[in-house]
């Protein structure tokens, strides 16, 4: 039986933008101007599908940066950054990638919002689109709707070293000719030719007289006679290509008129009428004779890119090429699956085994300093909790961004940059999809055992709402980095590798389960999935440099700070020995439920703020460096347990209010707290009877 | 959706429904497709597109929003 998401959800023709889903653009350019207005810019766009470099190419012109900041929209993040050329004060836009002007994610729906201007209150004066050079036909249907927006374009041809090893051949003056823009090759990933874009841009958008309004817009498209030859035809000369990508450019903005005079959706000069259209079968059921108009001119679109296409691109490749020949091994039904145990098995190991090792050196070299510091502040009263606490909580986050964290995300971002994990996804969306899971949110349940705030940041690219719901309740059963930490301090130290890695197994099997019951319970839709798979790569360093850093900002300037603000309360509790009565409260649980000792009260309370303080907090709370004098081996394992299931830290309860709402956070909490109870409760009890 | 052969190549006819989300990806009508692999449980295809020059896996559920047509391997653009 097949179920669908989203198509048949019923929707009446929107009233005005307020209630389409589309309302919620007001928001994003708000904030984009709060950002931006400080300053009078040339603003460039750089657009692109996926993968296709605009990251690279972004970073490459860094050289003239002032700033680089990350901005983390309401749905997505972007990128800016202020770069000085030739007497102009540029603001390069880093765009998430889009395919087309009809998105299907958050992520593209930002771009779109931004690429339209939505309410012109934030003008983009400017775009560069890279393209994936192997692949320029895919590209042009990008291209052909950034045109629609008379906005000043330059094409970079992006990836050009590739293409030119896979065979590629690209007629660019012919290209030039037909699409009116200029074409440059580069290579971003070693800086070629990216300056020359702007500078190219810059000289289109200082040549651009106002564009032609009148001669831009018939009144009335209905299929007049001359345009209406086009849809008889299914491919185009080369005489014709221009002619015909400008009346095609003008069916589709007077369609968009059309559409626009004849919906309820009066919201004035609406630029999101595109978007509108794209998806009419879903906000305008009833509507069903302007999706077939749609229809013929996006058939007409298409024949323009074949036709285009076959004129200017070429591809001379062996067959089967080479990456044929990976992918029958990496894909096989025995090697395929044995290469994936492998990966796995290595990401696991780095997050955990070569973290623990890591540490260890970390360990000797701080532990002393830590003393020292401790001595240094003995006697400065009431300021020492203060300073102890942030001295706690930075050694802390050091003990897990060095160890764990940064060599995990140096793993992933390496598998990612390969080109592998789009294959992996391909593989296990067959386990998944019982699980109420498709293959797409692999990456972001991998994440999660870095750090749980970086992979639900990374549900955005999923395409379906229930999904990224779905997802981003149960991620926070994944055991992060900080997790990591106290296992391998608590279980592993205390009582032995197979401890540790059994209670990896149980959180491993409580995610199955969680996500089963889920699945179960819930109206959630199964997902299917259509992804693009990128050729492999050889991964450059900079670029997954810049990758990790990305990821391990979220954890620096999220976590982190929570981390020694924390740890500052917590000395100052036990200063004025608060900390007695806040165990006593939750004695029932410590004691009464669990059969831990009182003072684990606290530790817990500040697991909540990150986990890795429940390690912390236990120590100073006991008094000890040795755990196994205060707590017996069932007490160790099962305070374990309820630390790696309990409610998420208060970092990752931000993101997931952030991306999945309150709702589905206080579910999520809810989830995690009484599945936590429940599992240690059972655990201590059938310990305490085997022993 | 069990006709579907790994390394044919079939000629996408007709998509029966939303025309743009496939688009995006490279699925047009009359384009060819090569299938690469497909997953034991059939559920899910990898895909070259072959115009495009990109390859793509999709869900079968998808699939079935789309006509297919085999054509003979020399075909191939
Ligand atoms: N060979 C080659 N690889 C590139 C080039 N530009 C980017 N890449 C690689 O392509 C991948 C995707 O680049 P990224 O900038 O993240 O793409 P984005 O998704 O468009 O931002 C990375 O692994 C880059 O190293 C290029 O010009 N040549
Ligand atoms: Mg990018």
């Amino acid at each position: 039986m097949i179920k669908r998401v989203n198509m048949e959800k019923k929707t009446e023709v929107p009233k005005g933008c307020q209630e389409c889903e589309l309302g919620s653009i007001q928001k994003t350019v708000t904030e984009l101007k709060k950002n931006l207005r400080r300053t009078k810019r040339l603003r460039v766009a750089l657009v692109g599908q996926p993968n296709s470099g605009k990251s690279t190419f972004f970073n490459s012109l860094s050289n003239y940066k002032v700033n680089t900041a990350n901005y983390y929209g309401t749905t997505v993040e972007y990128h800016l950054t202020t770069i000085f050329i030739k007497n102009y004060e540029i603001e390069l836009i880093d765009l998430p990638g889009i395919y087309s002007l009809n998105y299907s994610d958050l992520a593209e729906k930002v771009s779109f919002e931004i690429l339209t201007n939505v309410r012109d209150e934030f003008k983009i004066d400017g775009i560069i689109q890279v393209v994936e050079t192997s692949s320029l036909p895919h590209a042009l249907l990008l291209t052909l709707d950034l045109l629609t927006l008379d906005i000043p374009m330059v094409i970079a041809l992006n990836m050009f070293d590739e293409a030119r090893i896979r065979g590629v051949n690209v007629d660019i003056q012919l290209l030039q000719d037909f699409i009116n823009v200029p074409v440059i090759p580069t290579v971003s990933i070693k800086g070629e030719n990216t300056l020359k874009c702007v500078l190219k841009l810059i000289e289109v958008i200082e040549n651009t007289s106002l564009i032609n309004d009148e001669d831009s817009v018939i009144s009335n498209y209905s299929f007049n006679i001359k345009n209406g030859s086009l849809f008889y035809r299914a491919s185009f000369s080369k005489e014709e290509l221009r002619d015909v990508i400008n009346s095609y450019k003008r069916l589709w903005k007077s369609m968009v008129k059309d559409i626009f005079d004849s919906t309820n959706c009066h919201f004035e000069n609406c630029k999101l009428v595109p978007a509108c259209l794209m998806n009419i079968e879903k906000y305008a059921p009833n509507m069903k004779s302007l999706a077939n108009v749609r229809d013929e001119i996006l058939k007409l679109k298409s024949n323009i890119i074949m036709s285009i296409s076959s004129l200017v691109f070429s591809v001379q490749k062996p067959s089967p090429t080479f990456e044929d020949l990976i992918d029958r091994f990496v894909l096989n039904r025995f090697w395929g699956y044995l290469i994936l145990i492998l990966v796995m098995f290595f990401t696991f190991y780095v997050a955990y085994f070569l973290g623990n090792i890591i540490a260890d050196k970390i360990d000797s070299v701080v532990d002393p300093l830590s003393a020292k510091v401790d001595d240094l502040f003995k006697d400065y009263g009431i300021l020492n909790p203060l300073i102890i606490g942030f001295k706690e909580g930075f050694l802390g986050g050091i003990g897990i961004v060095i160890p764990y964290l940064i060599p995990f995300l140096f793993f992933i971002s390496l598998l990612e940059d390969s080109g592998y994990i789009p294959r992996m996804m391909y593989l296990m969306d067959g386990f998944l999809k019982p699980l109420g899971i498709s293959g797409r949110s692999v990456l972001s349940f991998v994440l999660g055992l870095g750090c749980n705030v970086s992979a639900i940041m990374s549900l955005r690219g999923l395409t379906k709402y229930s999904e990224r719901i779905f997802a981003g309740m149960v991620i926070p059963f994944v055991p992060c980095s900080a997790r990591t930490v106290v296992v391998m301090a608590l279980v592993t130290g205390t009582l032995g590798v197979w401890w540790g890695l059994s209670l990896y197994l149980l959180s491993f099997l409580i995610i199955v389960t969680v996500l089963l019951l889920i699945n179960k319970l819930s109206k959630f839709n199964h997902l299917y999935f259509m992804v693009h798979i990128p050729p492999y790569r050889v991964p450059s360093l900079k670029s997954i440099f810049s990758k990790i850093w990305l990821r391990f900002k979220t954890f620096v300037f999220t976590a982190w700070p929570v981390l020694i603000l924390g740890t500052i309360v917590l000395s100052y509790l036990s200063y004025f020995q608060l900390d007695r009565s806040i165990n006593n409260v939750f004695s029932f649980l410590t004691v009464g439920l669990l059969g831990l000792p009182q003072e684990t009260g606290i530790p817990l309370i500040f697991g909540v703020l990150a986990k890795e303080y429940a390690l912390v907090m236990l120590y100073s709370a006991l008094n000890t460096d040795n755990i196994k004098m205060v707590m017996t081996n069932l007490q160790i394992f099962v305070f374990s347990v309820f630390i790696m299931l309990y409610t998420p830290c208060i970092s990752t309860i931000a993101t997931q209010v952030k991306e999945i709402g309150w709702k589905y956070t206080v579910i999520s909490i809810i989830l995690s707290v009484s599945t936590a109870i429940i599992v240690s409760f059972i655990i201590s009890k059938l310990l305490y009877f085997m022993s | 959706m069990e006709s579907i052969e790994k390394d044919k190549i079939y000629k996408i006819k007709e998509i029966v429904r939303d025309k743009p989300s496939y688009m995006n990806y490279g699925l047009i009508e009359d384009t060819l497709l090569r299938v690469i692999d497909k997953s034991s449980d059939n559920k899910n295809f990898y895909l070259e597109v072959i115009g495009f020059n990109r390859k793509i896996a999709i869900s079968v559920e998808f699939l079935q929003d789309i006509v297919l047509e085999e054509v003979s391997g020399d075909q191939k653009g």
